[in-house]
């Protein structure tokens, strides 16, 4: 397994304001690899926001331990060089250009001259800026502030990137083009955090989840898995009276009296058939039942919720 | 290198707010003060030269309070911290940024003199070429404290004492307060009073008048020790701005 590149254990992060409590992240465990694409999903107030802002030491934490790059608390010097961050909502010096505010943002990146001329232009258009890049910034509609956002968080080519809800504010052909520019420097080995809580797309990019439910992490790990665990190959079997279903260990109730087991594959299928038969009992349907992120994210919520 | 971006986009700033149209306005004000007051007068360049004095002293009292706080509420400030940057180093860059417009408008401000007398016939001193730049390091004790002061204070606040923190016009209060006092209590005072002015950043001590400037011109010696003066108070201006501006949600 590659590096891990950002760590949590245990973080807590609580805010104060006119004496209420709001606890925006309890005991949040998880951890991001080089090479991964993570998607932190949640609902709104989450805490998804915070928990960037706090890995980026944007934001103090009240317990628990982070880990940026290995390190307890690397300096904003090391961290902010290797990794960019897309904020929540960017915002900028309205009277500045497009262009103008790359070209601030990349000086401060250390870039030389030739390499941010060549970046300042690839980003824009990348992002699809190139006919307001000269515009003033203040001008600029809602989803082309973001473009610039999103310019700006890619033009040094961090080895990292954390990106708030970056398709938010976007027509479709926005969001497809930046899900393809993400695509591309996932492709390329550039590690990426999103928040977001459109599944969606989360699900089309991201290789690994985690999923924050007021504050708390309610599943973790790489897409696949979390979503065969819950799916997979299903067999429907009826059983006689009088047979005991423990024989089945993890056998559910289905409808129609029926049970209802995941196989792994189809040997397995054969071999719990020969087992069913054995036990007086019949299959009834054999059957791949797909979950999608969406009805996965669902069971976590509704999941979390009954807790309480 | 980095401290020179934040500078470049400060002057950036200050053209796209027309701070840099402002400056040429209070050129063409000067030089209609020249070419009105000066006429007849003695010594006619002092009266323009007292009021561009003034005015860049304004000038950097504002830029001192507005710079950081500009880039504070459009969140450039914010994503300026996320760059691999230090605060101190964004401050100073402000700064410098400052520095620079102050130097133009300087430089403005001494040509509008000049052709101001030209046209009038007036006579000419040396003086009148480098006395707004020679001003230019108290300025910038100035307007790096009144930076200071804005990230502990409330704007309005920080600038109106600004308007007060003169320490040579503080020292004379001090020395005025002394001679009404018992002449014990009186002196303790005064020698408070001298450990205080140099204790104090040097934001009038230098702003000598015009025609000061003109009749004993200051040794090289001394406005070069002005000079390393007023760097290294704008350096602790912003470190102690940065520390200050720590404790605060950005
Ligand atoms: N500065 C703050 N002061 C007080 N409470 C805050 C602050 N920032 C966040 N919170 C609270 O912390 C919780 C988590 O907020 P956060 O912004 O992290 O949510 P989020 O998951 O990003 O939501 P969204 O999807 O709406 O962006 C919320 O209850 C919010 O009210
Ligand atoms: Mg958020």
């Amino acid at each position: 397994m590659s590096e891990p590149l950002v760590e949590l254990r245990g973080v807590t992060k609580t805010f104060r304001a006119r004496r209420t409590r709001v606890t925006a992240l309890h005991e949040a465990t998880f951890t991001v690899r080089r090479g991964d694409v993570f998607g932190l999903l949640g609902a709104n107030g989450a805490g998804k926001t915070t928990a960037m802002r706090c890995l980026l030491g944007l934001s103090r934490i009240d317990g628990g331990e982070l880990r940026v790059f290995g390190r307890a608390h690397p300096n904003r010097r090391e961290l902010f060089g290797r990794a960019a961050h897309l904020p929540e909502e960017p915002q900028m010096f309205a009277g500045a250009s497009g262009r103008e505010t790359l070209v601030y943002h990349g000086r401060l990146c250390g870039l030389d001259a030739r390499t941010l001329t060549r970046r300042v232009g690839e980003t824009i258009e990348q992002v699809g800026l190139v006919e307001a890049a000269d515009r003033p910034v203040g001008g600029y509609s809602k989803g082309m502030k973001q473009r610039l956002g999103i310019a700006a968080a890619i033009l040094s080519e961090p080895e990292i990137i954390f990106l708030d809800e970056p398709t938010r504010g976007l027509d479709p052909i926005g969001r497809r083009q930046v899900r393809d520019l993400l695509a591309a420097l996932a492709e390329r080995g550039v590690t990426l955090f999103l928040n977001s809580h459109l599944l969606g797309e989360i699900e089309r990019l991201c290789n690994r989840v985690a999923i924050l439910v007021r504050g708390e992490v309610r599943a973790e790990g790489s897409l696949a898995d979390l979503l065969t665990a819950k799916a997979g190959l299903f067999v429907r079997f009826a059983l006689p009276d009088g047979v005991d279903p423990a024989m089945f260990p993890g056998a559910e109730h289905a409808d129609g009296g029926l049970w209802k087991l995941a196989v792994t594959d189809t040997a397995a299928l054969a071999e719990l058939a020969g087992r069913i038969a054995v036990a007086g009992g019949r299959v009834v349907a054999a059957q791949t039942e797909r979950v999608d992120l969406e009805d996965f994210f669902l069971q976590v919520v509704r999941a979390a919720e009954e807790e309480k | 290198m980095k401290i020179l971006a934040v500078a470049r986009f400060t002057l950036l700033r200050l053209w796209h707010t027309r701070y840099v149209l402002a400056a040429a306005v209070l050129c063409l004000f000067i030089f209609g003060v020249q070419s009105l007051a000066g006429r007849g007068v003695d010594s006619s360049l002092t009266p323009a030269n007292t009021v561009a004095m003034y005015v860049s002293w304004l000038a950097a009292i504002w830029l001192g309070i507005s710079l950081v706080q500009a880039d504070r509420q459009d969140g450039t400030l914010r994503s300026t911290l996320t760059r691999p940057i230090s605060l101190v180093e964004v401050l100073l860059g402000k700064l410098l940024g400052g520095l620079l417009y102050l130097t133009l408008l300087a430089a403005g401000m001494t040509a509008a003199v000049m052709l101001g007398a030209l046209t009038d016939h007036a006579p000419l001193h040396w003086a009148a070429a480098t006395y707004q730049i020679h001003l230019l390091p108290v300025h910038l004790t100035v307007m790096a404290l009144s930076l200071l002061l804005a990230q502990v204070a409330p704007r309005f606040m920080a600038g109106f004492l600004m308007l007060f923190a003169r320490d040579k016009w503080l020292l004379e209060k001090i020395t005025e307060l002394a001679g009404k006092l018992t002449a014990m209590a009186g002196d303790t005072l005064t020698g408070l009073g001298r450990i205080l002015f140099f204790l104090l950043p040097p934001t009038s001590r230098f702003y000598l008048s015009y025609s000061d400037f003109a009749d004993h011109s200051l040794p090289a010696s001394t406005y070069l020790l002005l000079l390393v003066f007023s760097v290294h108070y704008a350096i602790a201006a912003c470190l102690l701005a940065a520390w200050a501006l720590r404790r605060q949600e950005l």
